[in-house]
C-alpha cells in the first residue's frame, strides 16, 4: 500500500539573502513498507520527525531525497497528487483547525465537493460515513459546539467520504480528553476492522498503540526501532531512551517480574496481567 | 462584551423566510434599503414599516431579539437625534433658551433619521437572522458570478468569506483566553490614557495574530490534503434551486416597490 | 484562617442571552496554605471557570470570594496585587508569549508588579533558573525555541511574579511522556523548595493523583467529591459518571480482589502497585 525508499528530508532555514543558514534533518534514511489493512503506529517524542513523515505520505510534503508510492504512486509526480490524497485521507492534530465547514455535514461534503461528485452522491456519502463515525445526530449542527473528540470523529468522516484506502492520523489525541481520546481510537480501530482500512497513527500515547500489527519508533528522524507492540515493549530501557515509556500496566508487570522472573513481561493489557498473577502465583495463595 | 451582539448572527427555527433562496433574499433587503433612501415621507415609511413587520412575523424571530440588535446602536441613535434637534435650523421654532434652539424641522428630520436608521438595522439584520453565513455565502458568489469575466476571484472571496465566519467564534474565544492569561500575569486593560491603552493592547495582539496564523496554515494544509484546488472541477453539495417560493418572493418585492412608487405619487 | 475561600459561588456564562449557561453552582470550598490539590473533570465540568476565580479574573455572579479572609470584590480591593499572589498558568500557556526576547517576556509579570530594574532582573532569572531555562537562551525569540521549552519560559513568566498559591490548568496537555514527567517533577521542585500552594488542573486522574493529596471532582457546574485520592477511588461512586477513569494501577488492584486475591491498602501509582501485589499475593 505505502513505501518509503531512503526517504530523507531536510527544514532548510535561510537568512534574508536566501543563504542557508542552518539545516535540519527532519527525516533519514527512512525505509518502510506498509500492507493493506495493516494498523501501523508511529511513536516518538516531540520533535522526532514522526509529523513531517506523515505529511509525507499524502504528497504535503516531497521527498529531499529518496522515494514515497502511495498504492503504486510516486508522491514526486504531480500528476498523482490528486490522486494519492484520495486515496490517503489525513487527520490532524488540532480539532479546530481541520474543519472548514460552518456545519458539520457541509464539513463532510468538503472534500466531495473538491472532487466534483453530483449532489445526490455527495449526500449518500455524508449520511453514510457520518454514521460509520456514530456522529450521525450531530449533521445539522455546528461544528463549534462539539466536543473535541466528536470534531475530529467529524474530520474522519470527511476522510472516509472520499471512499480512501488509507488514513493517517497525525497525533489526534494529542488535544483531547481521556474520553475524546476513546472515542478517537475505537473509531480508528473500527475502520481498521471493519471496512479494511489502512491505519497509520503517529502518536507518543504508549496505550493508544497496543492493538497495532506493527510500531515504528522514530528518533531524530530514523526509524529507532521497529516490532510488535509486545516486542517494542519488551525493550523498556531502549524506550527510555528515546525519551518513551511503557504502558502502566506493563510497568506493573516489569516490577514483579523483576523479583519473580517466572511471571511473564511484558503484559500489555489489564487482562494479560491478571492472567500472569493466576498463573504464577496461584498456588501461592487463595 | 464581544457576545452580547446579536447582528448577523443566524436564528436557528425553520421558517418560511428561512426556506427562501438566499438569493432571494440578498436581492430584496438590497431593495428595501435602497427603498429606504429613495422614498420618503410618512406613508411611504409606514408601508414600509407594515411590510417589514409582516416579514418580522413570518420569519418567527421574536420581536424582542431584533430590539435586542439595536442595543448597541443606541448611542449612535441617540447622538443623530440630538445632533439633529439642535442644529437642523427651521422657521417654527419650538425651543428658545440660551444656546438651545430646537425647531420643528430639526424635530421632523431627527424623527425621520432615527425610523430610518431603525428600519435599516432590523431590515439587514432580518436578513442574517434567517440566512445561515454558508448560504450567505452562497448566494453572494452566484449573484456577483457574471464578475468573472472581469477576472473577480468571486469563488476565492466567498470561500475566504466562509472560512472566516467559521472561525469569527474561536478567535473571540482565544482573544478572551489571552487577554484572560496576560491579566492573570498583572497586566492592565482598563486605565490609563488611550496611548497606555492602546500600548497594552500589544501583549494581546501578538499571540492572537500568531495563533491566527498557526491556524491558517494547520487549515491551509487541511484543505490541501482533502483535495482542494480552487474552483475548477469542483461541485456543489446544495447548489441552489429557485422553487415557487422564491419566485413568489420576488413578486411581493416588485409588487412593493410599485406599491411604494404609487403612494409617493399621490 | 484558609489561605483561599468560596462561599456559595455562582456563575452564569453569557447571561441573559441564548447562550446561557449556569457553569458554576453553588461552590463553597477551603483551601489551606500549603495544600497540593486536584482539580478533575470532563471538559465543560467548570474546573477551569472555577480556578480563574480564584484569581479575581471572573467575577461571581453570587457567593464571596476571600482572600487571607479579604472579601476580593469589595471596592478597595488590589486585584492587581492579587493576581502576583495566585499565579494562573492557563492551558497552553506557550500561546501567550508575545515579547521578543525570552528574558523581556518573563520580566512583563513582575514589571506590572512594578517591580524595576536590578529587582526585576533578579525576579525574572531566579524565575527562569528555576525552570531550567538556559542563559544561552535569555536574548532569543521565545518563538525559536522548542515546544517543551517554550511551556517552561510561559510558566517562569509566572513564577517571576513569586506567586504564594500556582494554578496550573493541564500543564501537561501534548507534552510527550517524558515531557510529562519533567514537568510534573519541575512543578513538585518548586513546591518543595517554595512553599507554594499547587492547585493543579486536570483531566488524567494518573497525573493528578500521584502528585497531590487532595482531589475536587467537578462534574456539571458542581463540586461532585472532594476528599483524598484513595477515597475518590475507594468510595464505590461510579467515576464513569463522572467521566473520569480510576489509575490504571487502581483498577489492576481492583481486579485482582475479584480474583479472590487479598490486597492491602489502595495504591495509586504503578510502583504502589507492584508492591502491593508483591507483598499480598507472593509474600514478598
Amino acid at each position: 500500500m505505502i513505501n518509503t525508499y531512503r526517504l530523507s528530508y531536510d527544514y532548510v532555514k535561510t537568512d534574508e539573502n536566501d543563504n542557508i543558514t542552518h539545516v535540519n534533518r527532519a527525516l533519514d534514511d527512512i525505509s518502510i513498507d506498509i500492507k493493506k489493512g495493516d494498523f501501523i503506529a508511529v511513536l516518538g517524542h516531540n520533535g522526532s520527525g514522526k509529523s513531517t513523515f506523515a505529511k509525507h505520505l499524502n504528497a504535503l510534503l516531497l521527498p529531499g531525497e529518496g522515494s514515497v508510492f502511495v498504492g503504486g504512486m510516486d508522491t514526486a509526480k504531480p500528476e498523482y497528487t490528486w490522486d494519492i490524497r484520495k486515496s490517503t485521507g489525513m487527520v490532524f492534530q488540532n480539532p479546530d483547525n481541520q474543519i472548514i465547514g460552518n456545519i458539520v455535514e457541509e464539513d463532510v461534503a468538503f472534500g466531495l465537493e473538491n472532487l466534483g461528485l453530483p449532489s445526490d452522491e455527495i449526500r449518500r456519502r455524508v449520511d453514510k460515513s457520518l454514521e460509520m463515525v456514530g456522529m450521525k445526530e450531530f449533521v445539522r449542527s455546528s461544528p463549534n459546539k462539539l466536543s473535541g473528540g466528536q470534531k475530529q470523529r467529524v474530520a474522519i468522516a470527511g476522510i472516509m467520504a472520499m471512499e480512501p484506502a488509507c488514513i493517517v492520523f497525525d497525533e489526534p489525541t494529542a488535544m483531547l480528553d481521556p474520553e475524546g481520546r476513546r472515542e478517537v481510537i475505537e473509531t480508528a480501530r473500527k475502520l481498521n476492522k471493519e471496512n479494511g482500512i489502512t491505519i497509520i497513527l503517529i502518536t507518543h500515547y504508549m496505550e493508544e498503540i497496543v492493538g497495532a500489527d506493527k510500531v515504528f519508533v522514530m528518533e531524530k528522524g530514523r526509524i529507532a526501532m521497529q516490532g510488535t507492540p509486545r516486542e517494542i515493549f519488551s525493550k523498556p530501557k531502549e524506550l527510555k531512551e528515546l525519551r518513551l515509556t511503557v504502558p502502566q500496566v506493563t510497568e506493573i508487570g516489569y516490577k514483579i517480574s523483576a523479583k519473580h522472573p517466572e511471571f511473564p513481561s511484558p503484559v500489555l493489557t489489564v487482562e494479560e496481567l491478571t492472567e500472569a498473577v493466576k498463573k504464577t502465583a496461584g498456588r501461592k495463595q487463595r | 462584551m464581544i457576545r452580547d451582539i446579536t447582528i448577523g448572527q443566524y436564528y436557528p427555527v425553520d421558517s418560511f423566510v428561512h426556506r427562501l433562496d438566499p438569493r432571494v433574499k440578498i436581492t430584496a433587503t438590497a431593495a428595501y434599503v435602497i427603498c429606504l433612501f429613495v422614498f420618503s415621507g410618512i406613508y411611504c415609511y409606514a408601508l414600509m414599516v407594515i411590510g417589514l413587520m409582516c416579514v418580522l412575523k413570518m420569519s418567527r424571530v421574536p420581536l424582542g431579539y431584533v430590539m435586542k440588535g439595536l442595543r448597541p446602536v443606541l448611542f449612535l441613535l441617540i447622538f443623530t437625534i440630538i445632533i439633529n434637534m439642535l442644529f437642523v435650523s427651521g422657521e417654527h421654532m419650538l425651543v428658545e433658551w440660551a444656546f438651545i434652539h430646537i425647531s420643528l424641522e430639526g424635530v421632523i428630520n431627527a424623527a425621520y433619521l432615527t425610523a430610518r436608521l431603525i428600519l435599516l438595522i432590523i431590515g439587514s439584520s432580518l436578513q442574517t437572522f434567517t440566512t445561515t453565513p454558508a448560504q450567505l455565502t452562497d448566494g453572494l458568489e452566484r449573484i456577483f458570478a457574471p464578475l468573472k469575466i472581469l477576472r473577480l476571484p468571486v469563488h476565492e472571496i466567498a470561500m475566504m468569506m466562509s472560512i472566516a465566519l467559521r472561525f469569527i467564534p474561536i478567535l473571540v474565544e482565544e482573544a478572551d483566553k489571552v487577554m484572560k492569561a496576560q491579566q492573570a500575569r498583572g497586566a492592565d486593560f482598563e486605565s490609563g490614557n488611550l496611548i497606555e491603552r492602546t500600548k497594552s493592547l500589544v501583549p494581546v495582539l501578538v499571540p492572537l495574530f500568531v495563533g491566527a496564523f498557526r491556524r491558517a496554515s494547520d487549515l491551509a494544509m487541511a484543505m490541501e490534503a482533502r483535495c482542494y484546488r480552487g474552483q475548477e472541477g469542483r461541485s456543489k453539495f446544495k447548489p441552489l434551486k429557485y422553487e415557487r417560493r422564491d419566485y413568489f418572493a420576488y413578486a411581493v418585492t416588485a409588487a412593493g416597490i410599485v406599491l411604494l412608487i404609487v403612494v409617493k405619487r399621490l | 484562617m484558609a489561605l483561599l475561600e468560596l462561599e456559595n459561588v455562582n456563575y452564569i456564562y453569557a447571561k441573559n442571552t441564548a447562550y446561557e449557561k449556569h457553569v458554576l453552582k453553588n461552590i463553597c470550598l477551603k483551601i489551606e496554605a500549603g495544600e497540593a490539590i486536584g482539580v478533575i473533570g470532563r471538559t465543560g465540568s467548570g474546573k477551569s471557570t472555577l480556578v480563574q476565580h480564584f484569581n479575581g479574573l471572573l467575577k461571581a455572579d453570587s457567593g464571596k470570594v476571600l482572600f487571607d479572609g479579604e472579601d476580593i470584590y469589595q471596592k478597595d480591593f488590589n486585584m492587581r496585587r492579587l493576581r502576583g499572589r495566585v499565579g494562573l498558568v492557563f492551558q497552553y500557556p506557550e500561546h501567550q508569549l508575545f515579547e521578543t526576547t525570552v528574558f523581556k517576556d518573563v520580566c512583563f509579570g513582575p514589571a506590572n508588579q512594578g517591580l524595576k530594574d536590578e529587582e526585576l532582573k533578579e525576579a525574572a532569572m531566579e524565575a527562569l533558573r528555576l525552570v531550567g531555562i538556559d542563559e544561552k537562551y535569555y536574548e532569543e525569540s521565545p518563538f525559536d525555541l522548542s515546544g517543551g521549552q517554550k511551556r517552561r519560559v510561559a510558566l517562569a513568566g509566572v513564577i517571576a511574579m513569586r506567586p504564594e498559591v500556582l494554578v496550573l490548568d493541564e500543564p501537561c496537555a501534548g507534552l510527550d511522556p517524558l515531557g510529562r514527567k519533567e514537568m510534573f517533577s519541575l512543578i513538585m521542585r518548586l513546591r518543595r523548595e517554595r512553599n507554594i500552594t499547587m492547585i493543579l488542573v486536570s483531566h488524567s486522574m494518573e497525573d493528578v493523583a500521584e502528585y497531590t493529596q487532595r482531589l475536587i471532582v467537578m462534574k456539571n457546574g458542581e463540586i461532585a467529591m472532594d476528599s483524598t485520592p484513595e477515597k475518590i477511588f475507594t468510595s464505590g461512586k461510579d467515576l464513569k459518571s463522572l467521566g473520569l477513569a480510576a489509575p490504571v494501577s487502581f483498577e489492576v488492584i481492583e481486579r485482582l480482589r475479584e480474583l479472590g486475591f487479598n490486597i492491602e491498602g489502595n495504591p495509586i501509582t504503578p510502583k504502589e502497585a507492584a508492591d502491593a501485589i508483591l507483598k499480598g499475593i507472593y509474600n514478598d
